[in-house]
């Protein structure tokens, strides 16, 4: 498990990697796949090598786990997953595969007196992360509370206001907050979701298969199914993603905020924070003494949802 | 800063060289042409060094002659282009204020994204031109061109009758604001003035709790003036109707609280519509 902390080394080094059992288990079951469909579709697969199609579909059959395949695997898959993309939906979408960054742990910070409830930030997650438009699948939730309670069994984040703020009410965004201790990892029976090492839960869609266990799990509500096949406008797809992050999603998968890692790790900021008109939202790499995000950790009266449960967040809430 | 200070040194001394040499051959020309001569220094400057592309120019020698056509950095009124500079500034551009004067040590490095937003009607020397403005100690109307400010801001009442557009705003050079020592200040540096009563809020602003930091997270650090978001004359933001609300899962409902004012909350359709 530690040495798949750390993915970067292992797609790296694909020597290292030994061949575990799964993978001979993979490849007799391969052979065994060819050899029972036959002399016709064995044909069908060589003809269709370059198109795509059966090949493609075994191939996405048999992908290994993002931090088991070799840097040739992981180029082959991508290349695979952008052309089925294109196929789907029609527009040219870049799958990006950038590691994390050196002496990173990503962290958050909102100032909840500054939050005004204008779900500026929810739109431009839905934007910027290909969410599935028809069951309007939003990674942020913004809790509506009253003023001097936080008592979070009576928020309400589907609040419909003429303006906001409204008198007498404060307003809570609450999305992932990419716990250092992450329970949602721990419930995930095949591994599909881990700890990266700037900090950032992720999950690997082509290996989850849909127990949905780990949403169970997550105290924040941070995880959202893809019951149905996600249908995106084709004007609307955002073609900059990454493989862990806001590649298109296949139905049956889970899903969750991952502060933008396709823009953080090339150092711009999420899009929640770009959008937010009030500039609630500070974010930043905690292990950078002089950053702002530190800054707030070290000077302001900051809190975590749901300490109490060991899971540390790495979102911290703070008031002026 | 100290390539900063070299450049405006040297763009300094060439303008004053030219000035030389424009009085010493064509002393009988009109002050038009020193004008222009110095517009193009600024340009052949601004040439030189891409980055810093708004870098204002402010003559220390403050001739008369000069005075009318001072190359300002707002010349060129349709410029909507985001005038960015480093920070700090040049001192000659805050005459007789100590550069940079807050109480706070430590504070990342950080350039402005700042705006020379105003009112259509900027220039303010159009109008209040060389003429120092006589305060007067009865709080008048807003007349003219200034009927459209909205003046929440010292119609509360910690600012009722206790100040007033002259307390930030220079009487004698009206394109700059004042401070409480009279110091003058750049629109582009407003926090040095809004910092003066709201002092918590300019240390936050500085080392990055407050305001908006934008483009990265690492790096050159670029955040936005105060003046972006808050206006100067009513700060509060103001309510504003929000993103519309997501809908309940497939297969739920909304259903009003008990209570009046409780939260609704999500219901199995299927039941609800058993119960009703
Ligand atoms: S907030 Fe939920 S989804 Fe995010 S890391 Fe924590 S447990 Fe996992
Ligand atoms: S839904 Fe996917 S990520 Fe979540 S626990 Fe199941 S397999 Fe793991």
């Amino acid at each position: 498990m530690s040495e798949k902390n750390n993915p970067a080394k292992t797609v790296e080094t694909p020597e290292n990697s030994d061949v575990s059992r799964r993978e001979l288990f993979k490849k007799t079951a391969i052979a065994g796949t060819i050899a029972a469909a036959g002399a016709v579709s064995t044909t069908i697969a060589a003809s269709n090598v370059e198109s795509g199609g059966l090949s493609d579909a075994l191939d996405e059959f048999f992908q290994k786990h993002y931090q088991e395949m070799s840097k040739e695997e992981m180029q082959k898959a991508i290349a695979r997953l952008e052309r089925k993309a294109k196929e789907k939906h029609g527009k040219e979408i870049h799958i990006g595969n950038t590691p994390p960054l050196e002496g990173v742990l990503f962290g958050y910070a909102l100032n909840i007196s500054k939050c005004k409830g204008y779900r500026k930030c929810v739109d431009a997650c839905v934007a910027e992360n290909n969410q599935n438009r028809d069951t309007t699948i939003q990674y942020i939730r913004v809790l509506e509370l009253e003023n001097e309670s936080m008592n979070f069994e009576e928020a309400d984040h589907y609040y419909d206001r003429e303006t906001v703020p409204h008198t007498g009410k404060k307003y809570f965004p609450i999305q992932c907050q990419q716990c250092e201790n992450p329970p949602c990892v721990t419930a995930c029976p095949v591994e599909a979701t881990w700890k990266e090492a700037d900090g950032i839960t992720v999950i690997d869609y082509n290996w989850c298969i849909g127990c949905r266990y780990c949403a169970a799990a997550c105290p924040y509500w941070a995880r959202k199914f893809n019951w149905s096949e996600p249908s995106i406008p084709e004007e609307k797809i955002n073609p900059e993603t990454h493989y862990l992050s806001n590649r298109p999603r296949m139905r049956g998968v889970m899903e969750k905020c991952t502060f933008c890692l396709q823009r953080t790790r090339k150092g711009k900021l999420p899009a929640c924070l770009e959008a937010c008109p009030t500039g609630a939202r500070v974010f930043g790499n905690i292990l950078d003494p002089k950053s702002e995000i530190r800054y707030v950790l070290e000077n302001k009266k900051v809190f975590r949802l749901k300490e109490e449960l060991n899971t540390e967040p790495k979102f911290w809430y703070y008031s002026d | 800063m100290s390539t900063n200070k070299i450049t405006f040194y040297s763009v300094r001394y060439a303008v004053a060289f030219c000035a030389i040499f424009f009085f010493a051959f064509s002393f009988s020309n009109s002050s038009l042409s020193i004008g222009q001569e110095v517009e193009e220094v600024v340009e052949n400057k601004t040439e030189t060094d891409a980055e810093e592309e708004s870098e204002e120019e402010d003559e220390e020698s403050d001739d008369e002659e000069e005075e009318d056509d001072e190359a300002m950095p707002w010349d060129d009124e349709d410029d909507e282009e985001i005038k960015v500079f480093k920070f700090p500034q040049s001192t000659e551009f805050l005459p007789n204020f100590p550069i940079f004067k807050v109480k706070y040590a430590g504070f990342p490095e950080f350039k402005i994204k700042g705006r020379l937003r105003s009112s259509e009607y900027f220039l303010c020397s159009e109008c209040h031109d060389g003429v120092e403005l006589k305060p007067r100690p009865i709080i008048r109307e807003l007349r003219k061109e200034h009927t459209n400010i909205n003046l929440d801001h010292i119609k509360q009442e910690h600012g009722t009758e206790k100040f007033w557009c002259t307390t930030c705003h220079d009487t004698s050079r009206p394109d700059y604001l004042v401070g409480l020592k009279k110091q003058s200040i750049h629109f582009d540096q407003s926090f040095l003035l809004c910092g003066q009563c709201h002092s918590q809020n300019q240390k936050d602003w500085l080392f990055g709790a407050h305001g908006k930091r934008t483009g990265n997270w690492n790096g050159e650090r670029t955040i936005l003036l105060c003046t972006e978001c808050h206006s100067p004359h009513s700060p509060a933001l103001e309510p504003a109707s929000p993103n519309p609300p997501p809908p309940p899962r497939q297969g739920q409902i909304l259903v009003k609280s008990v209570h009046p004012e409780g939260p609704r909350k999500t219901w199995d359709k299927f039941i609800y519509s058993k119960q009703h």
